[in-house]
């Protein structure tokens, strides 16, 4: 595969192999397929459903039902609410969510390449040291236009 | 790999997401949440493209699920500043009310 | 320098180039004219260095061993990948020439625009030169999100606004099926690299329910993406919203930059038959047949509805679709003589069209106006040259004799009926002769019917050399087209 030498080499494949072989060595002694293994998990949803029913079921069925202005209000840690909920935000704080959300993705690519980095060598490293000089250059266009200033 | 659950459940899986994302682009008005039934179906493609390589023992899939996302969040960062200029112009983000290029 | 290095210059150019426009714009952003200076320049470099890269002879090419280059086979180089390169660049130098007058007309910021221009056409050349699914992916990604960005570019009209809007959910909505398809196709054949699928298609070795979803899919997401005949509706509205020059590079360009995809997955999902191979799967019988009808009714449409529309630069757009139809025949033909018949078509179809669109630029004025087909009415006697040359692109885009049009589309019907798809032909033929009416009708408006509004100023500036250029290349192409021809025949 052509893209593989790029980021990842055998040795994290078999990794992530040997942990599967793990699961499975685990799954062959108690004699169970991993579906079956997945039953305790269901349960567990069932049984979380029926409890919050029941619950819903006893306090419609033993509850009063007293109404107060105190009790109609917004819930603010027992402060007293201020202005309406529906409030506009400043448009900065759009700005800063959408660098973050640019700048948070791009990491993505270097993990790989960090967690395998001594086996990769040299030509890896300077490939990631040109990506981080794109997004050096994106980050100082946004610092030049403004996009970080706060005020 | 007889244990494993069955690449089928993947694929499954992924349609079922893949069509939710395409009937809410289609049925959805409000240009937020199309968009956002937009990223489910990227986000269903990860998963099958996932799946496969487990299945097939090869990372390549697993590396364009990489770039998928970061496509991704490129075309939402673009997407939210169309959809702020739209709202600045118009005053709303609903696409049928988006409509003076008619033929 | 070594070989390979010579060979990826243009992408390493036009890389360096996209980092250097976005330097220039932060440092010296209110320096009207250091961005155009810096993005003509570097497009005349990367187009050298392209230009260069086709004359390393395709043997010392392919004796490049792909386990030992350091793009592993995710790239192609030189042939086609080149040449469209050096279109590509000629398209974004000829778009931005005229883009300064009409920004300076429409007061306007410029500096953003020809970043976006050099991140598009980073897009394209990616695309052209992709040997992978993943290089293809990111190709088109970057072309597709710069194009939502210029088509949007006067952020503050309505018009251009909603073009971007629909432009982009649209958009991205393809390029959810175009990576289902793709996600698919790597499932069924277990890898992503277009000849190793190939190989593993000629050797009956994938599995075919997925492939056949896949194939499918990606169908869609690439007619999308060429505005093809069920997903072409946003091709109008768009073009006509978006900024005109923007227009001028997007229904030439990037369709070019789309057809190109279309051609290297086609190449490698669709094994040509060449008398003696193994028979040809059922799939791919199917999915010709079905490109075929695709293409009969995008031809159709585009130049039906474009008979009614009374705005220009709306007509324009429809005969757009319209040509997409005509050059999806190349895939259908899926032969060499095809594939050379889009390239051929496609350089013509550049030049005629950025050249119509850039009259309209040149003429129009802010808020839309003078877009009319009424406003044309008798501008040969107050503008003879644009009139002129209006009328040249008309004869071009309606496929008359001794224009560049008319042999592109000589070689894709031919290609087509030498498949056996005669009936598509005719269906072009007759398509064809029906854009002959909208087509001569504006060269009639211009030339046969009285002003009856006041005359139109024009103010041409650099606008003047992008007309001369594609006027020339009109020209020069339809009466020697062996120049292009010779030149391509070697590609595939």
């Amino acid at each position: 595969m052509h893209i593989n030498h790029l980021f990842i080499n055998q040795k994290l494949d078999k990794f992530g192999i040997g942990l599967y072989r793990y699961s499975n060595n685990y799954l062959l002694e108690k004699n169970i397929t991993v579906l079956e293994s997945y039953l305790p998990l269901i349960f567990m949803v069932v049984f979380g459903f029926v409890v919050a029913l029941i619950f819903l079921i006893l306090s419609e069925w033993l509850g009063a039902r007293r109404s107060t202005a105190g009790k109609k209000t917004t819930y603010e840690s027992g402060m007293e609410p201020v202005g309406t909920a529906r409030e506009r935000f400043s448009i900065k704080f759009y700005m800063v969510a959408v660098s973050f959300i640019v700048f948070d993705i791009e990491v993505v690519f270097m993990y790989p390449w960090a967690v395998q980095m001594s086996q990769l060598g040299l030509t890896a490293f300077i490939s990631m040291m040109v990506f981080i000089i794109i997004l050096l250059a994106g980050l100082y266009y946004e610092i030049k236009k403004g996009g970080l200033k706060w005020d | 790999m007889i244990n494993a659950i069955p690449l089928e459940y993947y694929l499954g899986l992924a349609s079922i997401i893949f069509l939710i994302g395409t009937v809410g682009v289609l049925v959805r008005r409000n240009a937020i949440i199309v968009f956002m039934s937009i990223e489910l179906m990227l986000n269903s493609v990860n998963l099958t493209f996932v799946g496969f390589s487990t299945y097939l023992g090869d990372t390549a899939g697993q590396v364009f699920v990489f770039f998928v996302m970061a496509v991704a969040a490129a075309e939402a960062a673009i997407g939210l500043a169309i959809v702020l200029a739209l709202f600045r112009n118009k005053q709303t983000i609903y696409v049928d009310e988006v409509n003076v290029l008619k033929w | 320098m070594p070989l390979e290095l010579q060979l990826s210059l243009p992408l390493i150019l036009i890389l360096i180039l996209s980092i250097k426009i976005v330097m220039v714009d932060a440092k010296f952003g209110n320096n009207k004219t250091l961005g155009f200076v810096t993005a003509l320049a570097g497009f005349i470099v990367v187009f050298i260095s392209a230009a260069f890269t086709l004359t390393i002879s395709p043997e010392a090419i392919a004796s490049l061993n792909a386990e030992e280059l350091y793009s592993k086979g995710t790239i192609t180089y030189g042939g086609f990948a080149a040449y469209f390169d050096m279109l590509f660049c000629v398209a974004a130098i000829l778009t931005i020439l005229a883009a300064l007058p009409y920004f300076q007309k429409e007061n306007s910021e410029h500096n953003a625009f020809y970043s976006m221009m050099v991140f598009a056409v980073a897009g394209m050349m990616l695309i052209a030169h992709s040997a992978n699914l993943l290089s293809l992916f990111i190709g088109i990604e970057i072309m597709s999100i710069s194009f939502y960005v210029l088509a949007g570019y006067f952020r503050t009209k309505e018009k251009s606004i909603e073009a971007a809007l629909k432009y982009f959910l649209l958009g991205a909505f393809a390029t959810g099926f175009l990576l289902y398809g793709i996600a698919l196709i790597y499932g069924a054949t277990g890898s992503l690299s277009l000849p190793e699928i190939l190989t593993k298609i000629a050797a009956d070795d994938f599995s075919n329910t997925y492939l056949t979803l896949g194939i499918a899919l990606m169908l869609i997401g690439l007619c999308f993406k060429v505005a093809a005949f069920p997903f072409h509706q946003w091709a109008p509205d768009v073009y006509t919203g978006a900024p005109t020059v923007v227009t001028a590079f997007m229904s030439t360009a990037g369709k070019a930059a789309a057809l190109i995809a279309f051609i290297i997955v086609a190449r490698a999902l669709f094994v040509i038959d060449i008398g003696q191979a193994a028979e040809i799967p059922d799939f791919q019988t199917n999915a010709i047949m079905i490109i075929a009808i695709i293409s009969a009714a995008t031809m159709l449409i585009g130049n039906i509805t474009a008979l009614v529309q009374k705005n220009i630069k709306r007509m324009l757009a429809y005969s757009s679709v319209a040509h997409a139809g005509y050059l999806l025949m190349g895939i259908v033909a899926n032969s060499p003589q095809g594939w050379e018949g889009i390239i051929f078509y496609a350089t013509a179809y550049l030049f005629m069209q950025i050249g119509a669109f850039i009259v309209l630029s040149v003429l129009e004025r802010k808020t839309d106006k003078n877009l009319d087909l009424d406003d044309y009415s008798g501008i040969s006697k107050s503008h003879p040259f644009l009139a002129a040359i209006m009328a040249i692109f008309m004869f071009s885009l309606a496929g008359i004799p001794p224009f560049a049009g008319f042999f592109g589309k000589f070689l894709l019907f031919t290609a087509a009926i030498d498949a056996g798809f005669t009936w598509l032909t005719i269906i072009a033929v007759i398509s064809s002769m029906i854009s002959v009416y909208f087509y001569i009708g504006l060269i009639v408006y211009m030339y046969f019917r009285k002003s009856n509004t006041y005359p139109l100023e024009a103010d041409m500036g650099s606008a003047k050399v992008t007309l001369i250029i594609s006027t020339a290349c009109v020209v020069i192409l339809g009466i020697f087209p062996s120049l292009i021809i010779n030149l391509i025949n070697n590609f595939f």
